[in-house]
């Protein structure tokens, strides 16, 4: 069967949920309006169109908006957001949350990614979005190294007993 | 409700059978039957959304940590998938399959579906140890490592969940009919039946018979059913009432001359007529094997048997 007439292929099914993701992204507003956030209209597309973009550049496939809630969840609380930037951020952290996870090979879980992310967001960049821009391959780097001095530690203490 | 309940869509509305596809089975019978407008947009829209939704728990399954996975995985899971709803639909005629995918959420057709393969890898696993106890003796390297090896690390690594539709690994050893359009474990099943047909076919001879048979010819890499088909044929056509292994030059010559005498047309059915005989005492599943085989390759037996050398018909390897 021709691929083109198929019924049931990871671009469509990605398409079909659109309405869905729309509706997702836009129920966000309740978790991050305790801080006196809110995602417009005009913000919640261009999330999904940033998310649609950022899937198909690092091939990738995922239904349902499950990133999208981890990072928001994660970023919304940092003192670097407010009402101003924070669309901009949530779409900066999506792009290089995929990018990290296609370059890493799915080697370090979604969490950790999250983490990784705020961590350079705050304690490196001090909330730049530009100098947050071309550090992914640092922030692979750097976890790989966390992982091996944690390794190396539970070792050690193994050896102590 | 039950699989067997199901709503009956009117018969003045056909589908076109010619663009369901076996291999394809559930997308095509979904585009067919919008096509002939048996299915709404609601309804693809609905099916399209407990896919996303059964995809959804299976990326979780695959990874707890992860709610995304590469697109290549994606495309594996989406096959997955697909291949087990075939499995579950297949056995069903295309319009009894349509009205249980109207009547039915599609998550209880996919688990019906994924019973349905463990079920097949069951029975792989039954056929893989008959195939291993009735040719136990056989002296050959490759059938054997296929049988005791091979076939049981295909089984282990068989992944029902996400990679259903795709084998670990194929068997190096080949059966004369390949099921070339089956996949997953429909191939695998389909393999050992043919496998088990020609093993309980070439065990029929005596031990003596079979070991002189092996030692005689040195082609058991590939497979050699074929030739201990093409011999105890040309037995059969040389005036023996009972076919062998192992027959002699007068015999063979015999049968090559019967065969030379003959027009074509003869050829073919006293070729037939031999396998019809020699697999007269053989349940029926093996007799229709042993008779589909020799018309399928009746050409080059008639060719070996007409040569005076019948075992030398080889399977060509690739």
């Amino acid at each position: 069967m021709n691929k083109k007439n198929r019924f049931f292929t990871a671009e469509k099914l990605l398409s079909a949920s659109v309405n869905g993701i729309n509706n997702d992204i836009t129920s966000l507003n309740d978790l991050i309006a305790v801080k006196g956030l809110y995602l417009t209209q005009n913000d919640v597309r261009e999330v999904v169109r940033t998310r649609t973009r950022a899937l198909a550049e690092n091939c990738r496939f995922e239904i349902g908006t499950e990133s999208v809630r981890k990072i928001t969840e994660s970023i919304f609380s940092s003192q670097f957001v407010d009402r101003s930037n924070f669309c901009d951020t949530l779409c900066t952290f999506i792009r290089i949350f995929y990018y990290i996870k296609t370059a890493s090979f799915d080697s370090i879980p979604d969490d950790d990614v999250v983490r990784l992310l705020k961590d350079m967001y705050e304690n490196v960049c001090y909330g730049s979005l530009s100098e947050m821009k071309g550090r992914e391959v640092d922030m692979i780097l750097h976890y790989i190294e966390t992982e091996k001095a944690k390794k190396a530690s539970n070792g050690r203490k193994g050896e102590g007993r | 409700m039950s699989l067997s309940e199901n709503r009956r869509f009117p018969y003045s509305v056909r589908m076109d059978r010619a663009r369901i596809f076996y291999s394809d089975f559930t997308d095509s019978l979904i585009v067919e039957a919008f096509r002939a407008g048996l299915l709404d947009r609601d309804e693809k829209e609905r099916l399209k959304n407990e896919m996303a939704e059964l995809l959804r728990e299976n990326i979780h399954r695959f990874s707890s940590a992860s709610s995304s996975v590469s697109e290549d995985t994606g495309n594996e899971m989406i096959g997955s998938v697909l291949f087990c709803l075939d499995a579950c639909l297949m056995r069903f005629n295309p319009e009894k399959a349509l009205s249980l995918l109207v009547d039915h959420p599609l998550s209880s057709l996919y688990f019906s579906g994924v019973r349905l393969v463990r079920s097949y890898v069951y029975k792989c696993a039954g056929l893989r140890l008959k195939i291993g106890m009735i040719g136990d003796s056989f002296p050959s390297p490759l059938f054997q490592d296929t049988i005791r090896s091979k076939v049981r690390s295909i089984l282990t690594h068989y992944d029902i969940f996400f990679k259903a539709q795709k084998l670990p690994a194929y068997p190096e050893y080949r059966t004369l009919l390949t099921p070339d359009r089956l996949s997953g474990i429909l191939f695998l099943l389909r393999y050992l039946q043919n496998l088990f047909c020609e093993t309980v076919f070439c065990a029929r001879f005596s031990q003596n018979e079979t070991q002189h048979f092996f030692h005689s010819f040195s082609g058991g890499e590939v497979n050699f059913y074929y030739p201990a088909l093409g011999n105890a044929l040309a037995s059969v056509l040389g005036g023996k009432k009972e076919p062998t292994l192992i027959p002699s030059e007068k015999v063979l010559s015999k049968a090559s001359s019967g065969v030379r005498k003959r027009s074509e047309k003869e050829r073919i059915k006293a070729i037939s007529d031999a396998a019809a005989f020699i697999s007269k005492d053989h349940v029926p599943f093996v007799k229709g094997y042993i008779v589909r085989s020799t018309e399928k390759y009746a050409s080059s037996l008639i060719e070996a048997i007409r040569n005076g050398d019948p075992s030398s018909v080889r399977m060509i390897e690739s």
